[in-house]
């Protein structure tokens, strides 16, 4: 499988409905699931991709008992095409920790555009107390074509504020997104 | 929302699972528990693609799988597989109680939750988060912990199938001293009455 496909959307101009936002990319997907983990009041979140989508467990306020939540592609292409209308719109409620200081729907946007840089692929995002496990495959380039390896970074809550303050540092410079998007979205 | 209760031990469950790891060549494994079972994530060998691996909670299942297991095969940061690793693992989950658990093995360390029992004060039972960061030195302590804990519940095994008079040497010397007593006794009685039939004879 080829890790060259490599898509531009075009910078979203003022009636133009913004392609950029519901292209299925990590930073896209990893938003909408953020939100949705936001607007239900989940916390301490275990994010599984699976083949056809993620599974997301994660604890609610006042009950330590997990839920778990299958997110398969069509419910977040789903999100996806939603996420234009809930732009800017005031969430009910966000958490604010050490480890996740302004919300899932911030902090794992952020975390999507960097997976998408390093062309990232079958991710897990385990949450603890005082870290953030992310973990997945991704390429390496040789000579022939791309082999995958795993890779892991424990995320301090000091790299979570870095990886935040780099992504409010784009906005406002809109440029052209390089996205890599999962054969399954593909047409 | 109490996830139901399993006829198997999480370390019945965990090895069952860490040998069919190890047997397959599997790695970058996540395990999560739902109320219908165990969701398995795990990697072939070669294989860019995880795969996922529903273990209902079937008795069977897990007792078909019990039976022939090889040993672990070595990992980076499981010296015994997957299986040694997740047997003691379980043992542990076990001990504490714990529910709801989810494992994510990263390159170099795996994480831990799930929820356990604690007991708060008037309040009764709560369950609080088990969170738990464990890279490869933390592995093997948690693999000698578990062996150790195997170890104490075999001598306490051991010990609840002995009587609990051989058990407790102070016991012993005490029953030693009745039997002895009890013997002088009834010695003491029969002797007359032996005397007495000798005599009628």
């Amino acid at each position: 499988m080829s890790v060259q496909s490599i898509m531009f959307s075009e910078a979203p101009g003022e009636d133009a409905f913004p392609q950029h936002l519901v292209e299925p990319t990590y930073q896209n997907r990893l938003r909408v699931m953020g939100r949705l983990i936001d607007d239900e009041r989940l916390h301490s979140i275990t994010l599984i991709e699976v083949a056809g989508g993620f599974v997301l467990r994660a604890t609610r306020e006042a009950d330590p008992w997990p839920v778990l939540i299958e997110l398969d592609d069509r419910k977040i292409a789903k999100m996806l095409r939603r996420a234009p209308e809930l732009r800017g719109t005031p969430k009910p409620y966000r958490t604010s920790t050490d480890l996740i200081p302004e919300g899932y729907e911030n902090m794992l946007r952020a975390l999507g555009y960097e997976l998408d840089q390093r062309i990232a692929e079958n991710v897990v995002v385990a949450e603890l107390p005082s870290l953030l496990a992310v973990s997945g495959f991704e390429p390496v380039l040789g000579y022939g074509e791309a082999s995958y390896r795993p890779f892991s970074d424990p995320l301090a809550p000091s790299d979570i504020v870095e990886m935040i303050q780099r992504a409010v540092n784009r906005r406002g410079s809109y440029q052209h997104i390089q996205s890599y998007v999962p054969p399954n979205f593909r047409g | 929302m109490q996830y139901p209760r399993h006829s198997h031990t999480y370390e019945q469950r965990l090895r069952s699972i860490g040998a069919r790891l190890d047997s397959g060549g599997y790695h970058s494994v996540s395990i999560i528990e739902s109320e219908g079972g165990l969701l398995v994530r795990a990697n072939a060998p070669g294989a860019r693609t995880p795969e996922v691996l529903e273990l209902p909670d079937a008795d069977g299942i897990y007792a078909a799988q019990l039976a022939p297991m090889r040993n672990g095969v070595p990992h980076r940061l499981f010296p015994d597989g997957y299986k040694g690793f997740l047997a003691a693992l379980g043992r542990l989950l076990d001990r504490s109680q714990a529910a709801a658990i989810a494992i994510v093995e990263g390159t170099d360390f795996v994480t831990v939750g799930g929820i356990q029992p604690v007991e708060a004060d008037g309040a009764g039972i709560t369950f609080e988060p088990l969170d738990v960061l464990l890279l490869a030195d933390d592995v093997r302590a948690l693999i000698a912990q578990a062996d150790a804990l195997l170890e104490q519940e075999r001598r306490e095994a051991e010990l609840a199938e002995t009587p609990p008079e051989i058990a407790n040497p102070s016991v012993v010397d005490t029953l030693l001293h009745r039997v002895s007593a009890a013997v002088d006794s009834a010695l003491r009685m029969i002797t007359p009455t032996q005397n007495t039939a000798r005599t009628r004879g």
